[in-house]
């Protein structure tokens, strides 16, 4: 369905992105990487904001950029800020929205209610959005990425300012929309992947680091993430002896989870998570 | 209404060689993949070319205004009227010379209008925008070409009230014509090369100040009177290409920065 092949972009002399290979088919896939590791570069790319410098984005096996509103019509798009008419309502907004994405006024007139209910918008969508909390604006956001039913959904960093009611109502909402549609999902924050990601992503480097199931992903770790409790005074002398994945005050002692180093007494091995998978990725 | 199936009378010329060579000629093997890219890449290109033509795309260019955009105009229209009845105020002798405050304050309403519709987006807005069907270049292209021509039904109707009984009064319309056009596109060009509203906001206001000064004498008059029409006219359509240069390359800022 969605294919980036061998892409790289260059902003000048720096290189945001190298020799970048994807395939998406209908699916949750969770782009993971720290702030700055050019996920919303990519993101851009997918969204034919930017283009590559080399390489190429396919859709069906034509190049996006030939496809043009053809490819946009299919698209739905959360960009990390999410940007609005602070003088609008969100009903004024999605109809804004829906005329630009060409839905006809009937489609519209249907679809606005039913996401607005979606996002747990329908009491407030004839109010300002400048009144809006930050959590608010963001559900505003969902519901316009999902105004003309894409196949192709990207959100970058789709969760920022959700409390964790709606963290739960958005991953549902994902669930839901994954059968039919490539949905990717850009974030840093491991937990809003790990359950819904069909498949997860790792940049590092520039580069595609790792790809997999989150079961892969950790089984890759399986037999080197142990957990201990040291003594408070000997925590530093173990600190610098391993890598230390989390950390739990406990009276007098401390719970660490770590990885590498030498295996001390007393240490259990423990199932790998997702969080660990990131943290040792990115160590 | 269904379609009329399609028969082989209804075919042209072109189409029942074609036809005909389909019969004859074997055509070469091409793969499905390549067939359904030119299909797509066609009917891509088909759309690009529909779309100005498109109801949804007037949709998108109308939607939307708010009550301040109705408020924006209605005191835009008062700004100029009261221009227009200033000579009811003064009288024929005071020393407000209509003609020339029109003059002055024409080209202010699309400028604000201006001002309002392309600073007010930010980068993200203008990322969701531009991943929509109907790309927001077009739409604010035609967006300030509407503001223009509302400036110019504004002016229209206030020079009416205010150069009545003025013996040159088309000399009056096309002055007022070409300072909103140029000022416009001045405006315009700021806006596209600096990112910040500063500079406009100060070009304005000393359009504002110095050409109420310089017209509110007798000067104005009877530099008006002294002038060429046909000049002016020309003047005036050169001052329209100006604006549809400033828009052009408006367009191709937004499109390339949103």
């Amino acid at each position: 369905m969605l294919s980036v092949k061998n892409v790289t972009k260059r902003y000048g002399n720096f290189t945001a992105l190298e020799n970048i290979e994807l395939e998406f088919t209908p699916g949750v896939y969770g782009l993971l990487a720290p702030n700055g590791a050019g996920k919303t570069t990519l993101m851009k790319m997918l969204t034919t904001l930017t283009f590559p410098s080399e390489g190429e984005i396919l859709w069906d096996g034509t190049e996006i950029g030939k496809l043009g509103s053809l490819y946009r019509e299919k698209l739905g798009y959360l960009p990390q800020q999410m940007g609005y008419y602070p003088q609008y309502t969100p009903r004024q907004y999605l109809n804004y929205l829906s005329a630009l994405k060409s839905l006809d006024k009937r489609t519209a007139g249907r679809r606005i209610p039913e996401l607005l209910e979606l996002v747990g918008l329908s009491d407030v969508c004839d109010k300002k959005m400048k009144k809006f909390s930050g959590g608010m604006i963001q559900r505003v956001g969902i519901a316009q990425a999902l105004l003309n039913e894409p196949k192709l959904l990207i959100l970058d960093e789709p969760t920022s300012g959700l409390d964790p009611k709606e963290r739960g109502r958005f991953r549902n909402i994902l669930s839901g929309l994954s059968r039919d549609c490539v949905v990717i999902l850009s974030t840093h924050i491991v937990s809003d992947v790990e359950s819904v990601a069909n498949e997860l992503i790792f940049l590092k480097d520039k580069r595609v680091f790792l790809t997999g199931s989150a079961q892969e992903l950790c089984r890759r770790l399986d037999g080197t993430i142990f957990e201990t409790s040291v003594p408070d005074g000997e925590v530093d002398d173990f600190e610098r002896a391993h890598f230390i994945l989390s950390r739990r005050q406990e009276q007098g002692y401390v719970s660490l989870r770590f990885t590498g180093g030498e295996i001390p007494a007393g240490t259990r091995a423990v199932t790998p998570t997702l969080e660990d998978v990131f943290l040792t990725t990115y160590r | 209404m269904m379609n009329r199936p399609y028969r082989s009378a209804d075919r042209t010329g072109l189409e029942r060689t074609i036809a005909q060579a389909l019969k004859t000629d074997c055509p070469p093997p091409v793969p499905q993949s390549e067939i359904d890219a030119a299909c797509k890449s066609a009917t891509a290109h088909y759309r690009e070319k529909q779309r100005i033509f498109d109801a949804g795309f007037w949709r998108v260019v109308f939607y939307c205004r708010s009550a301040w955009s109705l408020l924006f105009w209605i005191v835009c229209a008062f700004l100029l009227g009261s221009c227009a009845v200033m000579p009811l105020l003064f009288g024929p002798d005071g020393r407000v010379e209509p003609a020339g405050i029109v003059t002055a304050i024409s080209p202010v309403p699309v400028i604000t209008f201006a001002l309002r519709e392309l600073r007010r987006r930010d980068g993200s807005l203008a990322d969701i925008e531009r991943t929509c069907k109907y790309t927001p270049d077009r739409i604010y292209f035609a967006r300030l070409w509407l503001g223009m021509l509302l400036n110019a039904g504004l002016v229209a109707v206030a020079g009416a009230v205010a150069f009545s009984g003025h013996e040159h009064i088309a000399r009056l319309y096309l002055c007022s014509f070409s300072a909103m056009f140029f000022v416009g596109a001045a405006a315009l060009l700021l806006l596209s090369l600096t990112r910040s509203i500063l500079p406009l906001s100060i070009v304005l206001s000393a359009w504002v100040v110095c050409s109420v000064w310089l017209m509110s004498g007798t000067k104005f008059s009877d530099m008006i009177a002294r002038s060429n029409v046909p000049f002016l006219a020309a003047f005036t359509l050169l001052g329209a290409g100006a604006f549809a240069a400033a828009t052009i390359l408006t367009r191709k800022k937004l499109r390339q920065t949103g």
